[in-house]
């Protein structure tokens, strides 16, 4: 049956994917379309609720987005940026060292 | 001393990937990337050279054994793309001088 | 007429970027529209050349050319190879569709998106000799034509990152990314080298027959893999991709995507066929199951907290070249062990060469539509953008495809390729499985990051006169988002035409050696 993906512990059929996904849709809207169809623009009945207090108009810029996972990981990320220096000559370093940790493997994995 | 060849390539090889490892003026990694291929190039004309042979000329050729040629136009191609690498990291390092006023490779802009 | 140009397809699929790369100085005395015409027709005449050779080749036929040879089957005249010989079989043929089809979107971007005055010819130039380069290094079937391929290739693209050299940065970034191509270059020739020294052959067929795989012959792998681990941008050595993705035109950090994958055709191509199962494949395929590891939870770490654009995207680039390396390393790791790879090598090597070309397309959509956003406001910083959806909402639209195909949702191409990988690699060792997931997560995470940032949120006074796209930029973008979908959508139809007879020929090394000897 085309359609359907086979890997090696299940199948994957993204037109029944899609199938569900409208049928849920036709629901959801089924749904919406029994709620007030009258009110007014712009007034307190359409404004978010902010507990009261004034919404806030800024936006949040990059640097300060997932503030929070950055300062419970700050030690990994400290290392990680550390380790990412910019310079040449650690990128060719990078490159030797994996290359003898590769030959190490390589010929002494047989002894293993 | 059959070897001595084959010992200069290892050397030269080792001297000009410690010199992009180790030195911190661009102009000296440049350097150490053309020493190393002119390592790789000695170590593609010593192999197909055979004990007391002649040029692998066919017209008017002395009956000895040749050389091998395959290595030769191997090193050919090598020497002329070697070239065109040199020249490009070269006017790439005289970019960088004029924005950056220095050759060092530790005054970068770009990390993280 | 086609029988002609099927049996030389081969050398011409290389020849034709070629021959219209040199031919570009004298069209460009014709002018600006002739050089844009020029290089979009020679592009998209290679295309078409592809895509007739893949289809003969994907049906069971692979192609073998001798160049200079009386007849081009004509490989082994005396018992043993000789001449340049070209052997395309079905993986050679699947990236190479996927690098003609990508070239001809990039330049079709370019079209409206290079505006700089007085390089355009020489952008166009090198933009073929990329292509160029990248035909010749998955079409070719001996050592040596691959290293020379490889530098074409290296040269060019550096010569390309650099190409607004009104900014030190760019510069500094090919100066970095020329550096660390051409020592893993040398390493490549070093090791073609020590073949040449040991079998006298240089031929990746003749190799691979005569291989002994003593000491020498380890340090050679090692060589190899080392060098085309570093181009595809493996950790540790996947520092260069941020900075060279993140200082070129946003057309060519897309093409530049498919170089490394290129590249990790080449590591590919070595550790199966060169190598095989006489190899200790399992070390090698532990190493680089553990190098995509890394590289798939460093990269898209490091890709949180970016705050430049391209910058962030081409971390993405490494992790996801991270689930390749991981796909494709079980496969290697269970190579000599028939039941298991059966039960799920296929299926991770399946999975590794799907998100290939998945990769290239949502990589390709999401540097696109950064490019857009830059050609249109001009700043690459997201600390500065924001509210670009109420300007700029087919970009958006475009983004948010592209964002949902690399974190894996459904119904997308990158779920199809993540699952097949998720589910093979869970029964080599359930703890791959779970940090691919998780990488999926941060994956996602990172992309609303950039959608909220620049797209989202209200709309910014100095943003108020932006424009939508030029034609040509969504036009290319819009026919990447339909193959996005189209693969999401019937994924089976791509394993059974595409992946499958790719995978089943990287397997099947005897098959390889008897095309040419």
């Amino acid at each position: 049956m085309t359609g359907v993906l086979m890997t090696g512990a299940g199948f994957w059929s993204p037109l029944v994917w899609l199938a569900a996904f409208l049928i849920v849709l036709a629901i959801v809207l089924l749904i919406r379309s029994t709620g007030r169809k009258k009110f007014r623009h712009g007034t307190d009945q359409t404004a978010a609720f902010f507990s009261g207090n004034e919404a806030p108009k800024t936006h949040v810029k990059a640097g300060n987005i997932y503030w929070g996972f950055f300062v419970t990981t700050g030690r990994y990320y400290r290392w990680l940026q550390r380790m990412h220096t910019g310079i040449i000559n650690d990128y060719v370093y990078g490159f030797v060292l994996i290359m003898v940790i590769l030959l190490a493997a390589v010929t002494m994995g047989g002894l293993l | 001393m059959m070897d001595l060849p084959f010992i200069a390539v290892m050397i030269l090889i080792m001297l000009g990937i410690s010199a992009a490892v180790l030195k911190r003026n661009m102009i000296k990694i440049v350097m150490g990337v053309s020493i190393s291929a002119s390592g790789i190039n000695l170590l593609l004309v010593a192999l197909g050279y055979r004990e007391g042979g002649v040029a692998p000329i066919f017209t008017n050729a002395p009956a000895a054994q040749m050389v091998l040629p395959t290595p030769q136009a191997l090193t050919l191609t090598s020497i002329v793309i070697d070239l065109a690498v040199t020249a490009m990291m070269l006017s790439f390092v005289i970019l960088m001088y004029k924005h950056y006023g220095s050759t060092d490779s530790r005054k970068r802009r770009l990390s993280g | 007429m086609m029988a002609f140009l099927l049996q030389h397809a081969p050398p011409l699929v290389i020849a034709l970027p070629l021959v219209a790369a040199f031919a570009m100085p004298m069209v460009s005395r014709l002018g600006a529209r002739a050089v844009k015409a020029w290089a979009l027709l020679s592009l998209l005449a290679t295309e078409s050349l592809v895509l007739l050779l893949g289809r003969d080749v994907m049906s069971g036929n692979p192609h073998v050319y001798a160049l200079g040879a009386a007849i081009p089957s004509l490989t082994t005249p005396a018992g043993y190879p000789i001449r340049i010989i070209i052997e395309v079989d079905a993986m050679s043929a699947f990236m190479a569709m996927i690098c003609a089809s990508i070239s001809v979107l990039v330049c079709m971007y370019s079209l409206q998106y290079v505006r700089k005055k007085g390089g355009q010819d020489k952008y166009y130039t090198l933009l073929l000799l990329m292509t160029a380069g990248m035909m010749g290094l998955v079409c070719t079937g001996d050592l040596f034509s691959m290293f020379v391929f490889l530098e074409l290739l290296s040269v060019s693209s550096g010569a390309l990152i650099a190409f607004y050299a009104r900014r030190g940065e760019s510069s500094e970034a090919a100066f970095k990314f020329m550096v660390v191509s051409s020592i893993g270059a040398l390493m490549v020739l070093l090791a073609a080298g020590i073949f040449y020294g040991q079998y006298n052959m240089l031929n990746l067929a003749a190799i691979g027959g005569m291989l002994r795989f003593g000491f020498l012959d380890k340090v050679a792998l090692v060589l190899l893999v080392a060098a085309f681990a570093m181009k595809c941008g493996a950790v540790p050595m996947h520092m260069w991709v941020s900075d060279a993705y993140g200082e070129a035109p946003a057309p060519v950090s897309a093409f530049l995507v498919v170089a490394s994958q290129a590249s990790l055709y080449a590591l590919f191509r070595v550790c199966f066929t060169l190598f095989g199962v006489a190899a200790a494949t399992e070390i090698m395929g532990w190493a680089l199951v553990v190098l995509g590891m890394l590289t798939m939870f460093i990269g898209v770490t490091m890709a949180i907290p970016q705050k430049d654009i391209k910058r962030l995207m081409s971390y993405h680039a490494v992790s996801q070249t991270g689930y390749m390396l991981l796909g494709v390393g079980v496969c290697l790791a269970v190579l000599g062990n028939a039941a298991a790879l059966g039960s799920f090598g296929i299926t991770a090597m399946q999975g590794g060469l799907f998100h290939v070309v998945n990769h290239a397309m949502y990589k390709g959509l999401l540097f696109l539509a950064a490019g857009a956003i830059i050609y249109r406001t001009g700043t690459r910083d997201l600390n500065k953008l924001g509210g670009l959806a109420h300007r700029m909402p087919l970009t958006a639209i475009f983004f948010l495809i592209g964002a949902f195909s690399i974190s894996g949702l459904p119904p997308f191409n990158g779920f199809a390729s993540k699952l097949m990988i998720y589910e093979s690699v869970f029964r080599f060792n359930p703890l791959l499985s779970v940090i691919a997931m998780l990488t999926s997560i941060l994956t996602l995470a990172s992309f609303m990051k950039v959608f909220h940032s620049a797209f989202l949120g209200p709309e910014l006074p100095e943003y108020r006169g932006v424009r939508e796209m030029p034609p040509a930029m969504w036009i290319s973008m819009g026919i990447l988002a339909v193959f996005i979908m189209l693969f999401g959508i019937f994924p089976d139809l791509v394993v059974q035409y595409l992946v499958g007879p790719a995978s089943q020929a990287l397997l099947d090394r005897i098959g390889y050696l008897g095309g040419v000897l």
